[in-house]
C-alpha cells in the first residue's frame, strides 16, 4: 500500500523514537519496562530522517497487557514524500503482517496474545539512507508485579563514564531494554588549587549528583592537574589532599569549569585522655564533617591532637596497647573552636591477657590469630563547648606465639568476644569474660554449614555458587568470605567458624534463576535455599554519536532501594558481546496470585 | 529376414534391354557421443549414422535398454525409445529388478521405405560409471575467531552420501594430530548419541595447539573412495583478559569512607568467561578471581585472602584505622594455571606483556 507522508497524531500512549541513519545514536523511550532512554538531540548530524511510532492501548491501560488490541502509528519525518509502508510484528519467531486500518498503511492493529517481548518493526520500502524502526514491545501478563532496579553500565575504559538508570521489571514474561544510549561524558583537563593559586596534590573523587553511587577517582599530581572523564550535569568532588596538613574538602563542580579550589580550613585539636586521665599517645583521631573527612591526626605523648576541618562525626583508634575500645560517634554537636577534650569513662578498666594460651581441640595453637571484639556503652566522653557521650567498639587483636601464648595484651576489662583465627581458614567465635584473665581461649573445632540449592520446584540445582561472607563480629574481625559450589545433587557444605554469623548469598551458574540472600546463618544445616525465578532481560548498549553497539561493558542490576553495602551488590550480571547486545537473568517479581 | 525382389520386366525395344533396380538395404552405424561414460543419472547420448544407396528416406527407432555389468543380462522393456538420429537417454539409477544399472544397451533399427533394415543389427553397449561416494566434514564447538582452544570438545560430523541408490557407503577416521600432541592427552572417541544413516561424529578433545587434521575416507560399495581432509585450527586457550574494573581507575588513590565494593566486572577468555553468559554453552567454564590485601595488619605485604573466589571483595572502612593505608589486588584465572612475569610490586600485570592485563591493584586509603 502506498501512502503519503503524514502527520498523524492518533492517541498516543507508548511512543518510542529513533533517528535513523542520521548519524546519531538511537533512543527510544517505552515506559513499560521504564527502559529505554537516550538523548536523541545530542547527535552531531542534523535529525534528516525521524521515524516515530506510537501505540495506542485500550482504555486504562498505562502498558500493553496480554491479550490487548494494540494500534501503532508510523510517522516518518523529514523523509521521502511518499512511502510504500511495510509494517511486522514478531514474536516468539514468528513474523506476522499486521493489517493497515488507514489507506495510507500508516496505521496497524495487531493483537498481543500472551506477555513476551513483541519486536514491531515499521519499515517504508523507500526510506532512502533511513533505517527502519524497529523496537521492542513489552507486553506485560495480567496482573504482573513489577520492581524497580537500578541498571548500571560499566564501559571498559575511556568509552563513557560509568552511567545508572531506573528500569522497572514486570514479572511474569521477558522483557527487551532495546537500545540504551549512553552519554560519552565529559573528559575534563583540570587544576586542584589552593587560595593562592598554589598547585595540590590529591585524591579526587567526583560524584555525579543525580547518580551519586557512580563516582569516578582520579588524582591531582604534584602540579596540581586532573584528567578525568565523567559524567555531563554537576558533581560533588571529594578533595583529599596528599599534604596531611590541607583538610579535605568536598566541592561542587561541573566539567564546564573543571578547575577546583581548595578552601582554607580551621585547625581543630584536642586531646585523649585515659579512665586514668593520663594521656593516650599514639591514637588516630579523625573527625567527619558534615560528610567530609578531616585530615587524620595522631595524639602525642600528652595526648594531644588537631585536624584540619570545618563540624562531627568522631572516630578515635587508640594504639592497640592501650586496650581501650574504637570511639565512634556521629552526629554530634560540638563547638570545634574550642579544644576537643576526648576522656575515656573513669571506670573502663583493662585486663591484660598475655599469658592466656590459646587452644584448638585443647591443644596449644601456635601463631593463632585472636580478635577481641565487642561493643562498650559509655566508653568515653567528648567536650568542645558541650558534652556528648561516645560509645566504643573493641577492636583489638593479638597473635600467639609458637607455643600458643598471647603476648601482653591489652582489652577492656568485660565480657566481649574472640575471633580466633587458629589458620587463615580456621575461625571459631567464644564469649570472653575478660574481667579477670582467662589461663585459656578455646576455640571449638570448625563446623560444617550445609544446604541444598533448589530451584523454585525444589529440583537441585548443580554448580551453583554459594558465598558465605562473616558479618557482625567475624566481620569486625575482618575475616573473609568463603565460597562453594554445589554437586550433582545441589548440595554444599562450607566450614564456617562456630558462633560466627554469615550473609549467605546463592547464584545460578546458568544465571536462569535468580540469586538467592539469606542475610544470617550459622553453622549447621540450613536446608533447602530455593533461588528465585528468573526473567531474561535483554537490551543493547550504544554510546551516542558512535556507531555499533558497544562491546565489553560490564551491565549489572542493583537494588534502588538499598542502603549501605547492599545497594552495591548486583543481583545481575552481564557484559555486551561483539553487537553491544547483553543478556541476563533478574529476579521475577511474580504476577499477583488473585489474577494468575 | 524379409527380401524384396522387384518384379523384374523385360522389355525388348528397340535393341535395349531394360530391367527393374534391385532396392538395396541401408547401412547404419552408432555413434557414441560422450566422450566419458556416463555416471547413473546422467545423460547418455548417441546418434545414427546411415546410408541408404537408394536415397530412400529411413526410420529410425532407437532403444534403450538397463543391463547388468558389461551389457549383459538387460531388462526385456527399454527404459527409453527415440525415432530421432540423435538419442539421448537419461541413466537409470536402477533397473526394473531394482538392481544397480551397470550399464545401457542401446539398439538402433534402420529401415527405408520398402522396410528393408539396416543388417546387421546395431547395438551399441555403454558401461556406467559408479559414482563415489561424497563426504563432506564440519566441525563445532566452541569456536572462537576461526579457531578452538585446547582441552574443548570439538564435535566433527562427517555428512556422507552416495548418488547410487542402495550403494552403502562406509566411512572411517584417520586423526593427524598437531605436532607434540601425546594420545594419552587426546580424547578422540564417537560423540555419544543415536546413529543416524548417512552421519557420523567423533568427538575430539586436543591436547596441544596447532593444525589437526581429521581424514575421513568414505568408500562405497562399488569400491569408490572420497578423501576428505579437514584442518582444524586448535590454539591454546589464550590467558584470561581483566575487561570492567569498579573502580574503573587505575591509577588513583580511592578514598574509602564507607563500606565499597572492589570488583572485576567482566572477564574475556576463550572459556571461562565473567560474567557466564546466559547459554547453553557446554563448555563454558567459569573464571576464577585471586584476591589479597595488603594493610597494617599485614605488616603492609599482600596477603592472599583464603578461600575467596568471588568476583569482588568488599573493604568496609571500620575494620580498620582511619588514615590506613591498604593495597587490594586481584589476579584473574583460566583453566591454565600461568604465572604471572612481573615484580609484585607492580600494579597491574600481563602474562604475555600484552594489554591483556590479569592483575588489578586499588590503593586505598581509609578515611
Amino acid at each position: 500500500m502506498r501512502g503519503v507522508r503524514s502527520a498523524n497524531t492518533a492517541r498516543v500512549a507508548i511512543a518510542a523514537m529513533l533517528l535513523a541513519g542520521c548519524g546519531a545514536g538511537s533512543a527510544g523511550d517505552y515506559p513499560d519496562a521504564g527502559i529505554i532512554t537516550g538523548d536523541a538531540s545530542t547527535g552531531d548530524a542534523p535529525p534528516s530522517c525521524a521515524i516515530n511510532v506510537t501505540f495506542s492501548l485500550p482504555p486504562g491501560h498505562a502498558e500493553p497487557i496480554a491479550g490487548d488490541i494494540i494500534q501503532a502509528t508510523g510517522l516518518v519525518t523529514n523523509g521521502p514524500s511518499t512511502l510504500d509502508p511495510v509494517w511486522q510484528v514478531k514474536h516468539n519467531g514468528v513474523t506476522t503482517t499486521p493489517p493497515a486500518i488507514d489507506q495510507d498503511g500508516l496505521v496497524v492493529q495487531f493483537t498481543v496474545d500472551e506477555a513476551g517481548v513483541y519486536e514491531v518493526v515499521f519499515a517504508p520500502d523507500n526510506l532512502g539512507a533511513c533505517s527502519a524502526w524497529d523496537m521492542p514491545l513489552n507486553v506485560q501478563a495480567a496482573g504482573a508485579n513489577s520492581a524497580p532496579w537500578r541498571l548500571r553500565v560499566v564501559p571498559r575504559t575511556g568509552a563513557a563514564p560509568p552511567q545508572e538508570q531506573i528500569i522497572r521489571v514486570s514479572g511474569g514474561a521477558p522483557a527487551a531494554l532495546g537500545t540504551i544510549v549512553l552519554q560519552p561524558g565529559s573528559a575534563a583537563d583540570g587544576h586542584l588549587l589552593d587560595g593562592s593559586a598554589a598547585p595540590v596534590a590529591a585524591a579526587l573523587r567526583f560524584e555525579p549528583d543525580a547518580t551519586p553511587d557512580l563516582p569516578v577517582e582520579a588524582s591531582a599530581g604534584n602540579d596540581g592537574a586532573f584528567h578525568v572523564r565523567v559524567q555531563n550535569g554537576p558533581h560533588h568532588v571529594l578533595v583529599v589532599p596528599i599534604d596531611a596538613t590541607r583538610a579535605p574538602a568536598r566541592l561542587s563542580w561541573n566539567a564546564l569549569t573543571p578547575d577546583l579550589t581548595l578552601p582554607g580550613s580551621d585547625l581543630i585539636s584536642g586531646t585523649v585522655r585515659a579512665p586514668d586521665d593520663s594521656p593516650v599517645a599514639g591514637a588516630r583521631v579523625a573527625l567527619t564533617i558534615a560528610g567530609v573527612p578531616t585530615t587524620v591526626a595522631t595524639t602525642d605523648a600528652s595526648g594531644a591532637w588537631s585536624v584540619r576541618g570545618g563540624t562531627v562525626a568522631v572516630t578515635v583508634a587508640p594504639p592497640a596497647a592501650s586496650g581501650l575500645p574504637r570511639l565512634e560517634v556521629s552526629g554530634a554537636t560540638l563547638d570545634l573552636a574550642q579544644p576537643v577534650a576526648i576522656h575515656y569513662a573513669p571506670g573502663l578498666a583493662t585486663t591484660d591477657l598475655g599469658g592466656a594460651v590459646v587452644r584448638a581441640g585443647a591443644v596449644a595453637a601456635p601463631g593463632a590469630r585472636v580478635s577481641f571484639v565487642g561493643p562498650v556503652a559509655s566508653a568515653a566522653t567528648i567536650t568542645a563547648g558541650p558534652t556528648v557521650t561516645a560509645g566504643g567498639r573493641i577492636q583489638l587483636s593479638a597473635v600467639a606465639n609458637s607455643d600458643g601464648v598471647l603476648p601482653p595484651t591489652r582489652v577492656p576489662a568485660i565480657a566481649q568476644r574472640a575471633v580466633i583465627a587458629t589458620t587463615p581458614t580456621v575461625f571459631a567465635v567464644v564469649a570472653l569474660d575478660a574481667s579477670s584473665a582467662p589461663a585459656t581461649i578455646d576455640a571449638p573445632g570448625l563446623v560444617a554449614l550445609t544446604g541444598t540449592i533448589t530451584d523454585a520446584t525444589g529440583a537441585p540445582r548443580a554448580n551453583a555458587r554459594v558465598v558465605v561472607t562473616p558479618t557482625g563480629d567475624l566481620g569486625a574481625a575482618t575475616m573473609i568470605p568463603a565460597a562453594a559450589v554445589t554437586d550433582a545433587a545441589g548440595e554444599f557444605a562450607i566450614q564456617v567458624a562456630p558462633g560466627g554469623h554469615y550473609a549467605l548469598a546463592a547464584t545460578d551458574p546458568a544465571l536462569a534463576l535468580a540469586r538467592v540472600d539469606r542475610p544470617d546463618v550459622t553453622g549447621g544445616a540450613l536446608g533447602a535455599v530455593a533461588l528465585g525465578p528468573a526473567l531474561p532481560l535483554t537490551g543493547t548498549i550504544q554510546v551516542a554519536a558512535q556507531p555499533g553497539g558497544l562491546i565489553g561493558a560490564a551491565v549489572s542490576l542493583l537494588c534502588a532501594t538499598c542502603t549501605g553495602v547492599d545497594r552495591t551488590k548486583p543481583v545481575a550480571e552481564g557484559a555486551t558481546d561483539i553487537s553491544g547486545v547483553f543478556s541476563m537473568a533478574v529476579p521475577d517479581p511474580g504476577v499477583a496470585p488473585m489474577l494468575r | 529376414m524379409r527380401v524384396i525382389v522387384s518384379s523384374v520386366v523385360a522389355l525388348a525395344a528397340t535393341g535395349c534391354f531394360y530391367v527393374d533396380p534391385i532396392n538395396e538395404r541401408p547401412s547404419a552405424e552408432i555413434v557414441r557421443d560422450n566422450v566419458d561414460l556416463p555416471h547413473r543419472g546422467e545423460v547418455a547420448q548417441v546418434h545414427a549414422r546411415y546410408d541408404d544407396p537408394d536415397n530412400d528416406p529411413v526410420r529410425i527407432s532407437w532403444s534403450a535398454l538397463a543391463c547388468g555389468a558389461g551389457g549383459l543380462d538387460c531388462d526385456a522393456v527399454p527404459f527409453q525409445t527415440g525415432t530421432t538420429s540423435i538419442f539421448t537417454a537419461v541413466v537409470p539409477y536402477v533397473r526394473v529388478d531394482g538392481s544397480t544399472t551397470g550399464a545401457v544397451r542401446m539398439l538402433l533399427d534402420v529401415a527405408d521405405r520398402w522396410n528393408a533394415e539396416a543388417r546387421p543389427e546395431q547395438q551399441l553397449v555403454i558401461d556406467v560409471v559408479d559414482h563415489a561416494p561424497t563426504v563432506e566434514v564440519q566441525t563445532s564447538g566452541r569456536q572462537i575467531d576461526n579457531h578452538y582452544p585446547v582441552t574443548v570438545p570439538i564435535r566433527v560430523a562427517a555428512m556422507f552420501s552416495d548418488l547410487d541408490a542402495g550403494d552403502d557407503v562406509t566411512v572411517t577416521w584417520k586423526l593427524f594430530p598437531a605436532a607434540g600432541s601425546r594420545p594419552e592427552r587426546t580424547t578422540w572417541e564417537p560423540w555419544p548419541g543415536t546413529p543416524t544413516t548417512g552421519l557420523e561424529e567423533m568427538k575430539l578433545i586436543p591436547d596441544v595447539g596447532g593444525n589437526w587434521t581429521v581424514r575421513v575416507t568414505a568408500k562405497d560399495g562399488q569400491g569408490e573412495i572420497t578423501v576428505t581432509d579437514r584442518v582444524i585450527d586448535v590454539r591454546e586457550d589464550a590467558p584470561p583478559c581483566i575487561g570492567a574494573l569498579d573502580p574503573g581507575t587505575a591509577d588513583a588513590t580511592i578514598i574509602v569512607d564507607a563500606p565499597r565494593r572492589f570488583a572485576v566486572l567482566s572477564v574475556d577468555d576463550d572459556i571461562n568467561v565473567y560474567p557466564a553468559p546466559s547459554s547453553n554453552d557446554e563448555f563454558l567454564r567459569a573464571a576464577s578471581f585471586a584476591w589479597s590485601v595488603a594493610s597494617p595488619a599485614t605488616g603492609g605485604a599482600l596477603e592472599p585472602v583464603v578461600g575467596l573466589g568471588t568476583s569482588d571483595l568488599v573493604i568496609d572502612p571500620a575494620n580498620y584505622q582511619p588514615g590506613d593505608t591498604l593495597d587490594v589486588r586481584v589476579e584473574i584465572g583460566d583453566a591454565i594455571a600461568r604465572t604471572l612475569p612481573c615484580d609484585p610490586a607492580s600494579p597491574t600485570c600481563s602474562v604475555n606483556g600484552s594489554t591483556c592485563m590479569q592483575r588489578q591493584t586499588w590503593h586505598l586509603e581509609i578515611r
